[in-house]
């Protein structure tokens, strides 16, 4: 118990360090690039829910967060809402759309469901532009810039940050909540043995159907946020690979993990970054290679490793074997 | 549980806190990029993934460039000599990198200007930052040239309504009762195309009966162009990226159909009716502004010559006869006489000299073809085509150039 | 009415490059109880390497021998070197790093080869013939032949043969495998070996269709899922037959789906999936429900 509450001050800690030295370590460009990652793991901590707690396979994660930047960008761009006053609608257009989304998974596990869902990963894009008259088509749509208050007047990458780190804040909140909860525990118990959750009166219809409502609300919240900081979003923003790119990430960073996905948002954003400057026609065979050897390192991802190491640094013994399981 | 409840009130204390420590504000340098010996500029373009045959451009203008700094460099009128420094990056033709890409280069490595960026909505992505910055972003590669950047971007191949144009004008004089199908790119390059050449045949004989959508992501097309055989056109336009354009155009042969075909010059490069079958691409209509280069062997033109050396010792990784590497190059060589004749060494003369354009040679245009602009009224550098039919071996001139200076459609 | 026809060969055309896929995807699933997103990739990088014997001057027979040979080492080598060390780990972790294959692949190819089209020697003749006003195209009649006759081979290995027995042993529970004498690690790294075979055969069979490029296979993965679910998982005759039903309602959907158009026909394949999963959830001729990714 005592190490788990020293463990819980130290990830918190380094938490905010980190999130309070970025901006006076980082040039605007990196910290606006930070942000977009941050947008990513607000995405990933809701696919962790879903994938990591609920077993739940969803590969249109990546659409889900284009929706919700959309709903942004009409809102902003047609209807002349204020950007940040879009996002909780964004968020619930997009837990709708999950809902739809999610409906199969009453039905379908694993394999089937992850075809299903990368399914309508691939058709989003066309549907975009088939919706024409409401998207912008193939042209896009632009969001009106995040005007920084006058404090901030010159540093608008900073603000931005700010905004972001806020956004992030209320996801991991929510998670922590949900999984805290009632819903977290039925999850848990139909991830592993759905059988013996429907013995113990959990109801499975509805305990699915909140695991993807919330997961769609955390990639709208994320999406929105993505759309704001680019200041203008299209269809080729949106394309099926970007789902299975969230899923790298989510894996990456740790499935079970709340630390888990922002490092698995950082991971999307900069890794293909960096290894394109190391070597421009080889960037893409670097970012291979190193996602199989995180893969084949550190099989729980990233946040186990961290946590194994936390682990270390608190207990000095008996480290927790189990390394993706530990990080809840 | 986990921790991370009561982290965000935290992060935000924290980062106040960090703002207190001050983080500056870059001011935007007057000629950032530019020193007495070099001058950097930065290129994005889709070098991996599904369009990666875009990434060609980046490939020919590095091979301008290579050839200019191998002759010491660019002479500009201020009297230094500069090498060209060029920053490539790969974005995927995603706009979101794209983006991403150019703030990296402008704030990191410091560009003094960006050229051939890639693709229409990824040029519209850094409209609002190149112009908050006043970053030039020359010669884009898009054939939809009004974009929203207007004081700080220019285009360079000719607008899709262009080559429009000249396809009606060509059913217009050799079949007036055409009945034409189309498949056409469900993006605005599609769109504008096909506005301006419904426009251009309002009132003819010419009716197009069918229409079918195409996506760079469709594995085949025989669905779209089963239907449009079916609709009894006698004549197909074709408005696709490489790929799709290819099958359209062994389909309408080994299907049996032979409509006359006409090819936007997206999908009809030589590589592409190699990889076609050449027999089946006999008798195929497209438009070129370039001229056609059909061996590696030296042709006695000037321009084509010095094309093959520098390709060659850039090391480049297309063929010769790749229609988009060659556009990069010709980009490559605009650029490199745009900084020679900019009367100082800034970015406000970079775009003087090249929305002032007074009808410039260009290695790689066909004769006849100058890049000619006007600032305030004319912002195509390039607005004239030649007709071309192919005869199963090579690509033969039909009719005289096209012209349409001064009357391209918006 | 030679409309229907038409728009039928067109979709069974079609089909036939879903099948292809689709047939590598159920191969190695049940050899190995493994989805491998990157099978398609590394069809790739065999076909180019086939193309580049061919360029080389090699006749197309022994380019196509030394290519199969080659796919075969190259499904061992990832194996050993990929899979292997994870076959302890979470499944999640087996799924990146097989999405990681594909990445890689198609980056080796790009940096390899550039990203251009190339013209991809055919096995069968150019052209196609008429039966009435419907036209069929060789390479596409061609390629359906070659898929049957492969598809019903692997059936009957996997039914009839011990190694087909002990592979699909192995694929299905490799601890009580073990047990009773199946030697596990050698039939996966065969299962491996030959799905990357069956996925070079797919690829040199559509590579004149769809030209030789980095992302050749890449549009068509989901259509190949979508065809390995509807036919089963567990059935190589059934994945061609899934590909044709999946390219043949598509090509109708489109033509006669008004809404949809050519391009949202792949609402087609989803809805197809879906109601087949919902119908019938081993698949059309599936004979073990798949939930394991």
């Amino acid at each position: 118990m005592r190490n788990s509450v020293l463990r819980r001050a130290a990830t918190i800690i380094g938490f905010v360090l980190v999130a309070a030295l970025l901006p006076a370590l980082l040039s605007g460009f990196q910290l606006q690039q930070v942000s977009v990652a941050i947008s990513y793991a607000i995405a990933i901590l809701g696919l962790n829910l879903l994938m990591g707690f609920a077993g739940q396979i969803c590969l249109a994660q990546g659409t889900l967060f284009g929706i919700g930047a959309y709903v942004t960008a009409i809102l902003n761009a047609t209807y002349g809402s204020h950007p940040l006053a879009a996002l909780p609608a964004a968020a619930a257009v997009t837990a709708l759309a999950g809902l739809i989304v999610g409906l199969p998974a009453l039905r379908l596990q694993g394999l089937q469901l992850a075809i299903i869902t990368f399914g309508v990963a691939a058709a989003f894009p066309q549907l975009l532009l088939k919706l024409g008259t409401w998207t912008g088509g193939v042209s896009g749509l632009p969001i009106d810039f995040l005007e920084p208050p006058a404090f901030l007047a010159d540093n608008s990458e900073l603000w931005l940050y700010l905004m972001t780190l806020a956004c992030a804040g209320v996801a991991a909140i929510i998670v922590s909540l949900v999984l805290a909860g009632d819903v977290g525990r039925a999850l848990r118990a139909q991830r592993d043995s759905s059988q013996i959750a429907e013995a113990f009166g959990v109801n499975l219809v509805k305990t699915k159907l909140w695991a993807f409502a919330i997961s769609s609300a955390l990639a709208g919240l994320g999406g929105g946020v993505f759309a704001i900081l680019n200041g203008f979003i299209s269809p080729q923003s949106f394309l099926a690979p970007l789902s299975i790119t969230i899923v790298i990430g989510s894996i990456v960073g740790g499935s079970t993990s709340i630390v888990g996905a922002f490092v698995g948002g950082l991971f999307i954003t900069f890794v293909p970054t960096w290894t394109s400057n190391i070597n421009l026609a080889l960037g893409n065979v670097i970012y291979a290679l190193a996602l199989i050897g995180i893969m084949l390192l550190a099989r729980g991802g990233v946040a186990g490793l961290l946590d194994r190491f936390t682990a270390a640094l608190t207990t000095r013994s008996n480290p927790n074997g189990k390394a993706g399981q530990s990080a809840n | 549980m986990r921790p991370g409840m009561r982290t965000p009130k935290m992060l935000m204390a924290a980062a106040v806190l960090a703002l207190a420590v001050g983080a500056t504000s870059a001011r935007a340098d007057e000629t950032p990029g530019i020193t007495d010996s070099t001058v950097k500029i930065g290129i994005t373009g889709p070098l991996t993934g599904p369009v990666a045959v875009v990434g060609a451009v980046a490939e020919g203008i590095r091979a301008r460039v290579e050839a200019a700094n191998a002759k010491g460099g660019v002479k500009m009128s201020d009297g230094k000599t500069r090498k060209i420094e060029l920053v490539i990056k790969d974005d995927m033709l995603d706009p979101q990198r794209t983006l991403a890409n150019v703030r990296e280069m402008v704030e990191q490595d410091k560009v003094f200007a960006l050229v051939g960026t890639a693709a229409t909505p990824n040029n519209v992505a850094i409209g609002r930052y190149i112009e908050q910055r006043k970053v030039p972003n020359v010669f884009m590669y898009s054939g939809v040239h009004k974009l929203n950047a207007p004081h700080e971007e220019i285009g360079f191949v000719p607008a899709f309504s262009t080559e429009a144009t000249s396809f009606a004008t060509y059913l217009k004089d050799n079949k007036p009762a055409a009945k034409v199908a189309i498949l056409y790119l469900n993006t605005e390059t599609g769109e504008t195309f096909m506005k301006a050449f419904d426009k251009a045949i309002d009132g003819s004989g010419v009716k197009v009966v069918d229409r079918q959508p195409v996506t760079s992501q469709d594995p085949t097309v025989e669905t779209q162009l089963t239907a449009l055989k079916a609709s009894g056109a006698d004549t197909l336009v074709i408005i696709a990226a490489p790929q799709q354009g290819g099958e359209a155009i062994r389909f309408q042969a080994e299907s049996g159909w032979k409509p006359l075909t006409l090819v936007t010059n997206l999908s009809s490069a030589y590589p592409i009716l190699q990889a076609v079958g050449l027999d089946h691409a006999k008798g195929i209509i497209t438009s070129n502004f370039l001229k056609p280069i059909v061996s590696p062997q030296k042709s006695g033109d000037a321009g084509i010559d010095q094309y093959l050396d520098d390709i060659a010792a850039a090391k480049v990784n297309f063929v010769f006869a790749n229609t988009i590497g060659q556009v990069g190059y010709a980009t490559g060589d605009a650029l490199v006489k745009a900084l020679e004749e900019m009367k100082k060494p800034t970015r406000a003369a970079l775009l003087e000299t090249v929305f002032n354009f007074q009808k410039w040679d260009n290695p790689l245009l066909l004769d006849g073809i100058k890049l000619n602009t006007k600032a305030g009224s004319d912002i195509f550098p390039i607005e004239a085509l030649q007709l071309y039919q192919f005869d199963g071996q090579k690509y033969v001139p039909v009719g005289k150039l096209l012209d349409f200076e001064g009357k391209t459609e918006e | 009415m030679t409309l229907f026809v038409q728009i039928i060969v067109s979709g069974l055309a079609t089909g036939a490059i879903y099948s292809a896929l689709a047939l590598a995807l159920v191969l190695i699933f049940r050899a190995t109880n493994v989805v491998n997103f990157g099978q398609g990739e590394m069809a790739t990088f065999s076909a180019y390497c086939t193309w580049q014997l061919c360029l080389w001057g090699l006749p197309l027979w022994l380019a196509i021998a030394i290519g199969l040979a080659g796919s075969f080492v190259l499904g061992v080598l990832a194996f050993r070197v990929f899979i292997r060390p994870l076959l302890a780990a979470p499944v999640e972790a087996t799924v990146v790093v097989t999405l990681g294959m594909f990445v890689l692949f198609q980056a080796m190819v790009t940096w390899l080869w550039g990203a251009e089209q190339k013209p991809s020697p055919s096995l069968f003749p150019d052209g196609g013939f008429s039966l009435g006003d419907v036209r069929i195209l060789a390479s596409s009649a061609g390629t359906l032949l070659v898929l049957i006759v492969l598809a019903a081979a692997l059936g009957c290995l996997f039914a009839f043969t011990r190694l087909g027995l002990s592979m699909r042993a192995a694929a299905f529970d490799r601890v009580r495998s073990v047990l009773v004498g199946v030697n596990v690690e050698r039939m996966l790294m065969l299962g491996w070996g030959f799905a990357a075979v069956i996925g070079m055969v797919a690829a040199v069979l559509v590579a004149p269709r769809l030209f030789l490029s980095p992302t050749m296979m890449t549009p068509i993965l989901f259509y190949g899922l979508a065809a390995a679910t509807v036919g089963g998982w567990t059935s190589p005759l059934g994945a061609v037959a899934g590909g044709l039903l999946v390219g043949v309602s598509e090509s109708l959907g489109a033509n006669y789906v008004g809404f949809l158009g050519a391009d949202m026909r792949i609402a087609v394949p989803i809805v197809l999936t879906l109601f087949v999963l919902l119908v019938k959830p081993v698949g059309l001729f599936g004979t073990q429900k798949v939930t394991k990714l």
